[in-house]
């Protein structure tokens, strides 16, 4: 017996040079005469090596098939030997064969005959003769047909599923028994789950019945029935043709195709012959032998050059410790700073320099896969060109060794189903060679990995109706569904079984599996397909799972922690912002990020944390009970004693602002509101306690720098609870229109008796709190110094009688509104700010002043309307002096009551002669009728909107020249590009009145229409 | 002493009180009681889990477990203290004997018990510990080890094993020594 130390390093050598034998055989056989003389010498190199380490340790068959297979190389190296599909044929069934003799080398039962037969065919071939490849094909045994996929087989294994072999000849079963092929194919589907086949599935139409000769055919089931002979009576299938799998077998076929990777899985066929060759050959013991021999796995190599590099930074560090040491006992703060700004990047490069050792070039999954497609390929008659990019990307080795199987499973799709068969590729003038493309690169800090196929792509239409058929959709949801979503049904738990091979494009199986694999390791994966054209798969990975750079955020007392690859980026919105920024679509908040809809989602009420505010005056937290935006009542204890200061001033304050985390789950995008954002930081990632891992908001916990406990989101988790149901984009983006034009931002007074009024804020420039000793009266009118200057007062009584009013003895509030000329309205006490649905009336309360009324709280607000209100009080005083001279005709053009009321009042208060209608179709009979000076119209309106307005009026001969401004309180950004290609001369928003009125004067063509 | 901790026939107990009630846990499964407080609540989570404590850079997650015995959320006050247990992996690695706790219940990561005030460490003799009374409800009867008469008021040992393992559902009422 060998020393074991030097066995160890001769095993650990020889799967080095194995590891690449496999490619360079594949290229060898690629290049054909032109085969690189590097690559070859390297293959010779290798085997010889193998050999010779052999030799010593007195490993016979390794030896001789590595000498066998040397002597082939040789030939190519020396002879010119052209290496065809057989000679690479017998050269990766040989290296297979040396593989397992390397790792089980105590194990006598592992027979090269075969191996050394092949090795020997191939070279006593007459080279330039005619291939012979039926021959030495390895489809000779019927196993050799079946390399099921590993998930099926665990799937099997777990549901105590007995696996079964039917071979059965297809045109003989159906003849005389009244059945098809497919029919029989679909009885047997019925009773058990085909996890493998020879057949081409697809191809099962075309064959008649009673054409005579044979098919056949090879099946590898599992079922729940223990008895085979039920199932072949059950089928009408001869018993001889079925055999079942002990579940030994079934365990070690499993263990080969799951446990040891796609590489191996390529070979369990010709394993699975070895097992079930006839009882003469000893039972294998490769199994428990394998595992001895899986030691080497445990270690990592590292170069030199890396350990060096660690053991000087560890040096650096201790040096750094010293430092510390040092001017923590002199209490030298300066030194202090010093010493910290060291270790932080000392620490820093010492974490990412053992990160490094982790690091494994994504190559080393990706070369496997030249065998798995050739081999695949070939089974399936299909040409395929597998191309790689991306091989030296580097990932963790944990990683690396996970994304194994779900990587062989989708390559697997795309072979199987995805690439079509080479006549079917002519047909559609395709080139008959199909493309697979495997692919990785780095992208915004993460790892993409993408499998791009030129197939005949997936049918969304098709998927659909297998979900509806399977119950996974509705056909209500599946009207509506986006293609895109539609592709990601495929990864539905349910909608993949092994049945469905041969339904919709056959992908599916064992999807679902692929998908929580990857989300496991922090990823996701995408589908992306075009009928005909081909399907890509993307695949999202992180680089590492141990630490990951994270946003700390905050949400009253609670920290929590967002990978930073969810983060797609942070919006902040403050004072005015947040009122106007943020709209409602049903029930949910939406924020308009760039002409683009977002679904917000706040994370206190998602994880239901009880807000609090700062008592203003005594400064402890107090439970906030404002459900949302749309509830801004002050709290009734905080506001009744007539506070003072309660202007809106302080919620539009810098602490009235918040930070909008713009997330992505996959293809999902979502807004995520929190009170604070704290900084960027590496966390350590701490799995959840097994008591907490219902809380599917969270991924896990983190201790921060400062020593509090952060809990790590889970951004999927989040979207989920959340729910981001938006309808559709179209119709959501309808609903937005007419939503925001409802929504109010209400300043609420008491002018000084009894009646309470309200006032949109965009109307409002300032509220000033004064007392009563500031006013100055000249000429029987008050006067107030205002910012540096004298600016008139006007009491509400003044315009509005009869009306009661008793304003307090000392402090008085002023209303300064938007106007040209600044003027302020004396008021008793503001109530609140509040933002309300609008519903007002504009026809119940009638007064001059006001625009209508509407119930809040159960009070009666009256709308005031604080130009006409000066306008009475102060004639003549906001209307600049050349306005009054003219009386341009206005037609306004909108369908809601207060804006009719408002903007109306408010022209008509700067001296134009204001005409309303409801609708473009209105306004555009009132045009034909009358003539104007200009159009103010809104947007969105019922029976003919703004947009189209604006393009019949563009068209006309009398409208060309007219002067159109739109208006509209939904986006500015959004509406205002639409507005101007529509033939609109401006656009403003609702809210900015003056702005409105500026460019309605400056618009173009106003001149010639006003003659 | 002749004996100790190392025979089964002697019991020691960490005992602690929860709201005037004495209750104790086997020292088996004690890694240590410590008197931080700053616990991180989790939002979402069962009602019985108060938060998460760093303690020297490790997580524990602090059980209420005054809520699976049925006495409602206890305040934090300058007494409070965290009695932390061992986790799987260190109880099934202790040198001392353990037959009598449930080794399988034990989380692997730290947890600990929130406590009022923590009390002595008591040792009772195996035949001081009596079965829990048959009048309570048969479903609150598997967090008690039993109950030793001390001289003032009764001292329920729990099972820490069955308290790990109490779900939020369950633990709405639990047995109280006053009914004892």
């Amino acid at each position: 017996m060998p020393d074991a130390d030097i066995l160890r390093e001769f095993i650990a050598e020889a799967q080095e040079h194995l590891a690449t034998t496999e490619d360079d055989i594949l290229a060898v056989e690629r290049e054909g005469s032109d085969a690189d003389v590097d690559t070859v010498n390297r293959l010779f190199r290798s085997l010889h090596t193998i050999k010779g380490g052999a030799g010593f340790l007195e490993l016979t068959r390794v030896k001789e098939l590595a000498h066998s297979l040397e002597n082939i190389v040789g030939r190519i190296r020396d002879q010119g030997l052209v290496a065809d599909s057989v000679i690479s044929e017998a050269l990766l069934r040989g290296v297979d064969k040396l593989r397992a003799l390397i790792e089980a080398p105590d194990d006598d039962s592992i027979d090269i005959q075969e191996e050394m037969a092949l090795a020997k065919a191939a070279l006593d071939r007459e080279p330039a003769g005619a291939p012979d490849s039926e021959s030495v094909e390895p489809t000779a045994s019927p196993q050799a047909h079946f390399d099921p996929s590993g998930y099926d087989l665990a799937a099997a294994a777990e549901q105590g599923c007995y696996l079964y072999e039917f071979s059965i000849d297809l045109v003989a079963e159906c003849a005389g028994k009244s059945r098809t092929p497919a029919g029989l194919l679909e009885e047997l589907k019925a009773a058990c789950t085909v996890l493998d086949t020879s057949l081409d599935l697809s191809a099962l139409e075309q064959i008649a019945p009673d054409a005579g000769g044979r098919q056949e055919c090879f099946l590898l089931v599992s079922t729940v029935l223990d008895d085979f002979e039920i199932i072949s009576a059950g089928l009408d299938v001869a018993a001889g043709n079925v055999r079942a799998f002990s579940p030994e077998e079934v365990a070690r076929f499993a263990s080969h195709t799951a446990d040891k990777g796609s590489s191996d899985e390529s070979t369990g066929g010709g394993e699975g012959a070895e097992q079930d060759s006839p009882p003469t050959a000893a039972p294998p013991k490769s199994a428990p032998a394998r595992q001895t021999g899986r030691s080497p796995e445990q270690t990592i190599r590292i170069s030199v050059e890396l350990i060096d590099r660690l053991m000087n930074l560890a040096s650096e560090l201790v040096l750094v410790r010293n430092q510390n040491a040092l001017a923590v006992t002199n209490r030298d703060l300066e030194q202090l700073t010093k010493t910290n700004q060291q270790l932080n990047v000392v620490t820093s490069e010492l974490q990412s320099s053992i990160m490094q050792t982790r690091m494994r070039p994504v190559g080393t999954v990706f070369s496997r896969f030249n065998r798995v497609v050739r081999d695949l390929a070939r089974r399936l008659g299909k040409e395929i060109d597998l191309r790689i990019a991306g091989a030296d990307v580097e990932l963790d080795k944990g990683i690396i060794e996970s994304i194994a199987d779900p990587l062989t499973h989708l390559v697997r799709n795309a072979v199987d189903h995805g690439i079509e068969d080479p006549e079917s590729r002519r047909r559609a003038g395709k080139d008959v060679v199909g493309l697979v493309k495997l692919s990785a690169f780095h992208q915004a800090g993460q790892v993409k990995i993408q499998i791009v196929d030129d197939g005949k792509g997936i049918d969304p239409e098709g998927i659909k109706g297998a979900a509806i058929g399977k119950g996974v959709i509705t056909s209500d949801q599946a009207s509506v569904m986006p293609d895109q979503e539609a592709y990601s049904l495929i990864f539905e738990p349910g909608f993949s079984t092994a049945a469905d091979i041969t339904d919709v494009s056959g992908r599916g199986v064992g999807m679902d599996v692929v998908k929580s694999n990857l989300q496991q390791l922090g990823g996701t994966v995408d589908v992306d397909s075009s009928v005909g054209k081909g399907t890509t798969i993307t695949i999202e990975l992180p680089l590492t799972l141990a630490i990951i750079p994270a946003l700390v955020v905050k949400v009253e007392d609670i920290w929590f922690a967002i990978p930073q690859l969810n983060i797609v980026e942070v919006v902040w919105l403050h004072g005015e912002e947040v009122y106007q920024g943020l709209k409602m679509v049903g029930d949910r908040e939406v924020y308009w990020l760039r002409g683009k809809m977002l679904p917000l989602v706040r994370l206190s009420g998602l994880l239901d944390v009880q807000k609090t505010y700062r008592h203003p005056d005594r400064g402890d937290p107090q439970p906030d009970r404002r459900a949302q935006r749309g509830d801004r009542r002050r709290e009734a204890q905080g506001d009744d004693g007539g506070r003072r200061g309660g202007t809106p001033e302080r919620r539009m304050s810098i602490e009235n602002s918040l930070y909008i985390l713009v997330l992505r789950h996959g293809t999902e995008r979502f807004g995520l509101i929190v009170d604070t954002v704290i900084d960027t930081e590496e966390i350590v990632v701490k799995s959840l306690h097994r008591h907490l891992q219902d809380c599917r908001a969270f991924a896990g916990t983190t201790v921060l720098g400062n020593g509090r406990i952060a809990m790590i989101i889970d951004v999927g988790g989040l979207s989920e609870i959340g729910d981001f149901q938006v309808p559709t984009l179209e119709g959501a983006e309808n609903e937005i229109r007419s939503s925001s034009e409802d929504i109010q931002n209400l300043l609420l007074f008491d002018a000084g008796g009894e009646e309470r009024f309200g006032l949109p804020l965009c109307l409002v420039r300032r509220v000033e709190e004064i007392s009563v000793e500031e006013i100055q009266t000249v000429n029987e009118r008050e006067y107030l110094n205002f910012r540096d200057g004298l600016i008139p007062l006007v009491r509400v009584e003044e315009a509005l009688s009869p009306i009661e009013v008793r304003y307090p003895r000392d402090h008085l509030f002023v209303i300064v509104p938007k106007s040209e000329r600044p003027v302020g309205i004396v008021i008793a006490n503001i109530v609140d700010t509040i933002t309300v649905l609008s519903a007002m009336d504009a026809a119940t309360i009638r007064r001059p002043g006001i625009v209508g009324s509407q119930l809040i709280d159960g009070k009666i607000v009256q709308m005031m309307d604080p130009s006409e209100l000066v306008a009475r009080a102060l004639p003549g005083w906001d209307l600049p002096a050349d306005e009054r001279q003219t009386c341009p005709r206005v037609l306004l053009v909108d369908d809601s009551a207060f804006y009719q009321a408002l903007l109306g009042a408010y022209l008509r208060a700067h001296g134009m002669d204001v005409t309303i209608v409801e609708n473009g179709r209105e306004a555009l009979e009132k045009l034909r009728a009358e003539a104007f000076d200009a159009v103010v119209s809104d947007l969105e309106m019922p029976v003919m909107d703004g947009f189209s307005l604006a393009r019949k009026l563009r068209r006309e001969d009398g409208g060309a020249s007219l002067p159109l401004l739109a208006v509209s309180a939904a986006d500015e950004h959004f509406m205002g590009p639409r507005a101007l290609d529509s033939g609109f001369g401006g656009f403003s928003p609702k809210h900015d009145l003056e702005g409105m009125l500026r460019m309605l004067r400056e618009l173009p063509g106003r001149e010639t229409a006003t003659g | 002493m002749k004996g100790g901790a190392h025979t089964p026939s002697v019991l020691q107990v960490v005992s602690f009180v929860i709201e005037d009630h004495l209750y104790g846990l086997d020292i088996c499964a004690v890694k240590e009681v410590n008197p931080s407080t700053a616990i991180s609540p989790v939002p979402g989570a069962p009602r019985h889990i108060r938060g998460l404590l760093n303690i020297r850079g490790q997580v524990v997650l602090v059980m209420d477990i005054s809520v699976i015995l049925g006495h409602g959320p206890r305040p934090i006050t300058d007494t409070s203290q965290i009695v932390i247990l061992k986790t799987f992996q260190e109880i099934s690695q202790a040198r001392t004997k353990t037959d009598h706790v449930n080794v399988e219940a034990f989380d692997d990561k730290l947890v600990g018990f929130l406590v009022d005030r923590i009390g002595d460490v008591t040792a009772l003799s195996a035949g001081s510990l009596e079965p829990c009374p048959p009048h309570l409800d048969q479903r609150n009867v598997r967090f008690v080890r039993g109950v030793a008469r001390m001289e003032d008021k009764p001292l329920v040992v729990l099972d820490a094993g069955e308290m790990l393992a109490a779900e939020s559902g369950e633990a709405a009422r639990g047995p109280s020594p006053s009914e004892l």
